[in-house]
């Protein structure tokens, strides 16, 4: 089994502490006695993911403490990260301070907590919507923090979507905590609340709330994702041919039979992995409360391990922005998002143009993006179209160097499904500067730098596919001096690839396990599994001469790859995976060499020529033997040695 | 021997240019699809009289920025499809600009085709078809034809204009004839039998 292998690594660099390893520890609580993980976990009951508490949901929108702050008190002061006292009850009338202070302990303690979700749930436990009644209510009438595990049934997309909600809350106002019946609806005036709510939908139905004030704008993304919720509550129609996130299962390349043969042995799989996560957890003595960890394990060869067989689903929005140091760069900006939201509310240029026409095209075949039960309710915005036309906005306007383009609507779409919009757009700003430099920008000149680098990768790596990609368009053999000005054909398919970082282009479970890679091993991932998918190809394309066909041969293979595991196992095979050459450095150094090429060909309009035939196009580091990089690392062991000596 | 035609589709971002060839394609249709990224490419047989050729369909992303991409497609390819949109008169004038794009890698050496998508949305019409012909003819193109890809209506009369318009490479010489102009008003005959869609 996949989950068997050891996968020795090529990345000697994945060591670094992780950043803020005091609060860590002072945020950690201890295992609680009553716990008994493996007990009632038998996988014949599960024919599918996760154990979902329904108390973690709450806890799942918690923020870094530094980040809690109300908005309207202007000063966004880091919370001292010191471990703050518990106070178990909040009533709603103390004062914001108290709210403040006591706010981590509050997530720890459900019960304790005047909490919209809490609500609602109960709402809609009580006018019986969803099937699982008994299993939730309990979790919820229990005022202490019980995480035993019971054998749940299935858990469904809708289920899994509270894991991410209420991106808000940290930031209730004390007159939004006064607001009572419209944050936090009973069940009598839930349905109020849903009308009241579509109604601001239908009224504007471009933007939301035309010229409303910061606090009714809070107010409206919070209640967007109560509607949100208690729509994914309501649609668990457990539709047999949607999978677990809304998307249908069937694809121009996938049956829904296939899907479903597929699945019953992956959520095996997937159960199997989660028990080993809880394990690593506790460990690392971090806790998996509420089954939603905001705290995950320090970098290390065996937590890299875990990562590549996949992150619990259920975990893996706040594993994304916790690899990805979104903690960080939350903190650094702490209220940005929100002003940013007020001031774009009645923004209209070029890019809300543009983004306005693509809302409705991203995820059309995804439940929460786009409802399919009737003619209104299709025509009726969800409510995280909503949301993602607010990221989409802000971030056009936070990074005017990108603006909107096209392919973000499916990154921010994404991170939506798994992280309340504040997250998402920080992570929609780190994935645009950190994991795909340039790649968004005006010129797209990232893209083609990544296609470069790409073809050289194929070029050192596959140089029989090389030999049937490497061609130009009338068939012409590429020339080391114009490849990457003249990037191949294929490059064109490629480019989507990497501007979506795979969404749409690989089916949706397997994306998710590249992009755990992504937030946790950098960029390189984006190469690897590239190459690695080339190398699967490539007993195909080898059957075809027509170029056009070996396009479409290489465009179409990956929407088959059902089976994450089929191609990680690929990608990290112990002979020539791929994935175990291409270090970080590499892809770095390349990039650069690419883009100076290709920058000095555009200012001379000629490619720097090489004279000697021996002389190659780009050295990988596997063809050399001790060099700069090399010599970095041990200096960088050397150093690291010597601090701990210290 | 099978020809093998390119042909690229061009227009601004959602004016129904995935929606189009899947609709040749599949003979489907959706409300939404999903926005293309970069370019898709599809292939189909189609049987034409007496003739079969083979059509390659590049399916290319509408926003601006992706237009640094585009130009070798372009460059390769036999017959440029521009789309618009009837109910978006921005649409429509940006087919101008989208014509330069082609005529700059491509000269005269290209057919091309200038489409009016969505005609099913009479109440949201900005640009009339006698607009659309006028330009058609001012631009040099082939075929001018509105369609309606929710309606499958003069979807397979398009393409059948397309083919029809191809230049016929059966002799060894290299140069592509000049194709031949034909019948610029969209009042044709729907004739199902003319490819197997």
């Amino acid at each position: 089994m996949a989950d068997k292998k050891r996968t020795p690594s090529g990345d000697k660099k994945l060591n670094h502490a992780t950043s803020m390893p005091n609060l860590h520890k002072k945020l950690v609580r201890p295992v609680s006695a009553n716990r008994n993980p493996d007990t009632s976990r038998k996988e014949k009951e599960l024919p599918s993911l996760p154990k979902l508490r329904v108390d973690g949901r709450h806890l799942s929108a918690v923020p870094r403490p530094q980040t809690f702050r109300p908005t309207g008190s202007g000063q966004s002061t880091p919370l001292k990260t010191s471990p703050v006292r518990h106070q178990p009850k909040l009533s709603i009338s103390e004062s914001v301070d108290s709210y403040n202070l006591s706010v981590i302990d509050m997530y720890h303690d459900a019960a304790s907590i005047v909490s919209p979700t809490t609500d609602v749930f109960q709402s809609l436990m009580k006018l019986g919507i969803h099937g699982y009644e008994d299993d939730f209510t309990d979790n919820y009438s229990s005022s202490s923090v019980s995480v035993a595990d019971s054998p749940r049934p299935r858990v469904h997309a809708d289920d899994f979507h509270f894991t991410d909600h209420s991106p808000s809350r940290p930031h209730f106002t004390d007159q939004s905590l006064t607001n009572l019946p419209y944050l936090f609806p009973s069940p009598t005036n839930l349905l109020f609340h849903q009308s009241q709510s579509n109604h601001i939908l239908h009224s504007s139905p471009g933007r939301l709330l035309g010229s409303h004030s910061t606090l009714s704008l809070l107010s409206s993304r919070d209640s967007a994702n109560i509607i949100r919720n208690s729509i994914e509550l309501s649609k668990t129609s457990l539709s047999a041919s949607r999978d677990r996130y809304g998307f249908k299962k069937k694809s121009q390349f996938v049956s829904e039979a296939a899907y479903n043969a597929w699945w019953s042995d992956y959520s095996k799989y997937l159960v199997r992995r989660k028990r080993k996560w809880e394990l690593l957890m506790k460990q690392s003595g971090l806790t998996y409360e509420h089954d939603a960890p905001v705290r995950f394990p320090a970098r290390s060869e065996k937590v890299k391990r875990y990562i590549r067989k996949g992150i619990p689903a259920e975990w893996r929005g706040h594993a994304w922005f916790h690899y990805a140091r979104g903690h960080e760069k939350l903190a650094q900006n702490a209220g940005v998002y929100d002003a940013i939201v007020a001031s774009t509310i009645d923004l209209h240029n070029k890019d809300t143009e543009i983004i306005e026409r693509d809302l409705n095209r991203t995820f059309p075949d995804n439940l929460h993006f786009r409802s399919d039960e009737t003619q209104q309710q299709r025509e009726t915005e969800t409510p995280l179209v909503q949301a993602l036309r607010r990221v989409l906005v802000a971030f056009s306007q936070h990074l005017p160097t990108i603006g909107y383009c096209q392919s973000l609507n499916f990154l921010a779409g994404m991170l939506l499904v798994f992280m309340d919009e504040e997250r998402a757009f920080w992570m929609l700003v780190i994935i645009t500067q950190k994991y795909l430099p340039g790649v968004h920008d005006l010129n797209l000149e990232g893209v083609n730098v990544d296609q470069g680098v790409l073809m050289l990768c194929i070029k050192e790596y596959l140089p029989e596919m090389w030999a049937r990609i490497g061609l130009g368009l009338d068939g012409e053999k590429l020339t080391d001096g114009n490849l990457l000005v003249r990037l191949p054909p294929v490059t064109l398919c490629t480019a989507s690839w990497f501007m979506s970082g795979f969404i749409g282009v690989l089916p949706f479970e397997t994306v998710l396990r590249v992009w755990d890679c992504i937030f946790f091993e950098e960029s390189k991932t984006l190469f690897r599994i590239s190459v690695a998918l080339f190398d699967m190809v490539s007993p195909e394309v080898t059957q075809i001469r027509d170029q056009m066909e070996i396009f479409q041969a290489i465009q179409n293979f990956p929407k088959k790859i059902i089976n994450p595991n089929e191609l990680f196992d690929h990608c990290f095979k112990k002979r020539n995976g791929i994935g175990h050459y291409l270090s970080q450095e590499e892809v770095n150094k390349c990039r650069d060499f690419v883009s100076k090429q290709r920058r000095s060909h555009a200012e001379n309009a000629k490619m720097y020529v090489l004279d000697g035939e021996g002389e190659r196009l780009y050295d990988f580091e596997h063809r050399k033997g001790l060099n700069s990089v090399a010599w970095n690392k041990n200096l960088t062991l050397k150093m690291k040695r010597l601090r701990k000596s210290d | 021997m099978l020809r093998k035609y390119k042909i690229v589709f061009l227009g601004d971002q959602g004016v129904g240019k995935t929606s189009l060839i899947t609709r040749f394609m599949y003979d489907t249709f959706e409300d939404q699809y999903a926005a293309t990224i970069g370019i898709d490419f599809l292939s189909k047989t189609m049987y034409l009289d007496d003739k079969t050729v083979r059509l390659q369909l590049w399916d290319t992303a509408g926003q601006e920025r992706f237009r640094s991409l585009i130009p070798s497609y372009i460059r390769d390819s036999h017959v440029a499809v521009i789309v618009y949109d009837i109910t978006s008169q921005k649409s429509f004038e940006m087919v101008e600009k989208w014509i330069d794009d082609v005529k700059v890698e491509r000269g005269e050496d290209v057919i091309i085709v200038i489409v009016g998508n969505k005609s099913d949305l009479i109440d949201k019409r900005q640009v009339s078809q006698e607009d659309g012909e006028k330009r058609a003819k001012l631009m040099g193109a082939s075929v001018f034809i509105e369609t309606s890809t929710k309606a499958g209506h003069n979807v397979k009369p398009l393409f059948k204009k397309i083919a029809q318009a191809l230049p016929d490479f059966e002799s060894a010489n290299k140069k592509e004839e000049e194709a031949e102009n034909i019948d610029i008003s969209a009042d044709v005959p729907v004739d199902a039998a003319s490819c197997q869609c």
